[in-house]
């Protein structure tokens, strides 16, 4: 067998295999949520632990990301709608030193009333999305686990994230 | 180490990885993972950049991070494998290894932390460890680390070493692990209506040099940071002010660092005001070996990221030895879903060299979003001015456009373009150069994409250098968990700076195919 027949061998091996793992995957519980512990704007503490027991959505984005523009006031829209029905909405900006300081003008741009937290060094995206690219949207149920992971963003991906809140929120009032 | 049988590792561990996701259905009260893992598949042809260390030659990169939450303890972990064929010279290198690997236990008051994590003190001035995919690098500490909250007093402390991922993301060479040592101590404290006020330290030891002359470098720092986010509903506040000492060759030295932003708020209107000061102030790691071809003598890389006031994807010519004053001015219209904005920026860079630089930049854009906001048509225009001693050094007009226009149902349409127009004095001469690109690209969502991308470069000209760039690029979704991403032809390469770190990259010529699995 040559060496380069053996490499693509293993390659096509490698590609069969992840798929089968990940197609059974599909069948498996949630994983849990790690913790994230993250200041706000405003300065304030704000832990996944204090929304223990409720459905939570957390759009991880960026100031110089676009799609992360487009994205944010149907996240505005979706916790104006289901925050009486007990959503809790969290937006994180994964900014670092040198544009942290548009995270303030970029949230009054969208008049995002939901809380904006911050993480410049990136490690509450890291524990979710090693990748670290954004936008990146998680869905966590009432349990704290996973219920969704999505990243990118193309107009009418708010929908998806609706239906999905929507099912969290019944298993969440059984 | 025989390529077949490390390729054929890697198969196992990604696979082992995906059966063990799978079969944990089965398992009663079982630790649940999340596995991310990311498959790169690339063959190089002559990229026609002047450079014959860069061409055909092949490699596959797998990513698999894990990640897990158990009794209260989470662990994440990284297995990075590297596998090249026909590699061009010794600086590129295969191997499988375990790039990072932490475990979290969380108490009330208390958190532990050992092994890797990412970490930045304040704004990066004395230590900005993270991944910066755009720039190619990832450094990670490694170490331990524990951090308390006591009422309004939040402290943290971290002793260990610099952990490098060992492939460099954007030349593909191979970077060594220099294990320098990295502590330090950071203390907040809660002010109530005063804010937060913050006492900073680090500490990095390193090797200054090469060879024969090399000797132990010394670095420590000391800061205080004001965190004033809402004093009242109009503005806000972030102070930061540092101290570094610089010790080698039985030398030692003091640099300075500080910054003050401002943020000020009337009706829909945001005003950003900002002044910085860094006067050689850089914390450099041990000089990589010569060997891993990043440098005649060895490439360095900071430790620390200090901000540089500029818009992130400018060329910055000195970061750590700057001064800048830099204002932004931004503006709702009402609910039309128009912005608008205006910055400028005076930096004054390289003030304690010989031939300190000027710049003078400014810029303005505009924001609209349509069609309930499925549609968007952003753009920005700007000119930068550069003096030496009081003459032109360099000029530069740049523009960009960003748009998505929707078409009906779940298609839409993108086009995004970027162009500089450069002058710079060079020897007697001056040089003028265009780059840029541009991509269109069509969207099905909940499917994925094409795209095609056009390139131009014509800084450095030859008879066999590629100064047109044309690629295609594919985005699959197979399903929820899995996508596939493909770039055929060829794309730019050339100086590419994200806030501040700069670094020269090959142009890209071939094929590469990218599999992400998320699950």
């Amino acid at each position: 067998m040559t060496s380069s027949f053996s490499r693509l061998l293993s390659i096509a091996l490698f590609a069969l295999l992840t798929l089968s793992g990940t197609v059974s995957a599909g069948e498996a519980p949630r994983a849990a949520a790690p913790a994230i512990s993250l200041k706000s704007l405003d300065g304030k503490p704000v832990t996944l632990a204090q929304h223990k027991g409720k459905v939570v959505l957390i759009s991880f984005w960026a100031t110089w990301c676009g799609p992360c523009q487009q994205e944010l006031p149907k996240i505005q829209a979706i916790a104006t709608k289901y925050a009486d029905k007990g959503l809790v909405v969290l937006t994180v900006s994964v900014d670092d030193a040198s544009t942290v300081a548009q995270v303030r003008a970029t949230a009054r741009k969208h008049r995002l009333s939901v809380p904006v937290l911050l993480d410049p060094d990136n490690t509450a995206i890291a524990s979710f999305n090693p990748r670290g690219d954004v936008p990146f949207t998680v869905i966590i149920d009432k349990n704290g686990n996973i219920a969704e992971k999505h990243g990118g963003y193309t107009a009418g991906d708010e929908a998806n994230y609706e239906k999905i809140v929507v099912g969290l929120l019944a298993e969440a009032a059984k | 180490m025989k390529r077949a049988p490390l390729l054929l590792g890697l198969v196992a561990v990604t696979a082992g990885a995906g059966f063990a996701a799978s079969t944990r259905a089965q398992e009663a009260a079982a630790t649940q993972l999340q596995v991310t893992s990311t498959t790169v598949v690339e063959q190089h042809t002559d990229n026609q950049d002047d450079a014959t260390d860069n061409d055909d030659y092949g490699i596959v990169v797998q990513r698999l991070n894990l990640g897990a939450v158990s009794n209260g303890l989470e662990f994440t972990g990284r297995l990075d494998g590297v596998g090249l064929w026909n590699e061009p010279s010794a600086a590129y290198g295969s191997y499988l290894e375990l790039e990072r690997l932490g475990v979290v236990w969380r108490g009330e008051a208390v958190s532990l932390k050992a092994g890797d994590d990412y970490l930045q003190v304040g704004r990066g001035f004395l230590l900005s460890l993270r991944k910066n995919d755009e720039a190619g690098l990832d450094i990670s500490f490694r170490g331990v680390g524990v951090e308390a909250d006591t009422g309004p007093v939040h402290s943290r402390l971290f002793y260990g070493r610099s952990n490098f991922a060992n492939l460099d993301a954007l030349t593909q060479r191979s970077i060594a692990d220099v294990n320098d040592i990295i502590s330090g101590a950071v203390v907040t404290a809660d002010a109530g209506d005063f804010g937060t006020i913050g006492l900073q330290t680090v500490a990095v030891s390193t090797r200054i040099g090469s060879g024969a002359t090399a000797t132990d470098g010394a670095f420590t720092g000391v800061g205080a940071t004001w965190d004033l986010p809402a004093p009242t509903t109009w503005m806000s506040l972030y102070a930061e002010a540092n101290l570094l000492r610089s010790e080698s060759y039985g030398i030692a030295e003091q640099h300075p660092a500080a910054l003050l932003s401002t943020n000020f708020f009337v009706g829909d209107a945001t005003l950003i005001l900002e002044a910085l000061t860094v006067e050689g102030f850089a914390i450099e790691s041990t000089p990589q070996p010569a060997a891993a071809g990043l440098g005649t003598t060895g490439a360095t890389f900071y430790y620390n990221q200090t901000p540089t006031l500029e818009r992130p994807d400018q060329e910055v010519l000195n970061a750590n030895d700057a001064n800048a004053l830099r204002t932004r001015l931004d503006y709702v219209v009402g609910d039309t879903g128009l912005s608008v904005y205006a910055n400028a920026l005076l930096r004054q860079q390289g003030q304690s060299t010989a031939l300190p630089t000027d710049q003078l930049h400014g810029y303005a854009g505009w924001e609209f979003a349509y069609g309930e906001g499925a549609s968007h048509f952003n753009g920005s225009v700007g000119a930068r001015n550069e003096t030496q001693n009081g003459k032109e050094f360099a000029t530069m007009e740049h523009a960009d456009i960003d748009c998505v226009q929707a078409l009906g149902g779940p298609w839409s349409l993108h086009l995004t373009a970027k162009g500089e127009n450069w002058r710079k004095q060079a020897v007697g001469a001056t040089k003028a150069y265009v780059r840029g690109n541009a991509i269109v690209g069509l969207d099905l969502r909940g499917i994925g994409g094409l795209a095609f991308e056009y390139g131009h470069d014509d800084e450095k000209e030859g008879d066999d250098r590629r100064i047109d760039f044309y690629a295609g690029h594919i985005n699959y979704e197979i399903s929820e968990a899995f996508t596939l991403r493909g770039v055929g032809g060829s794309q730019r390469g050339g100086l590419k700076c994200v806030n501040g770190v700069c670094r020269e990259y090959p142009s890209f010529s071939g094929g590469r195919l990218e599999l992400i699995a998320r699950f």
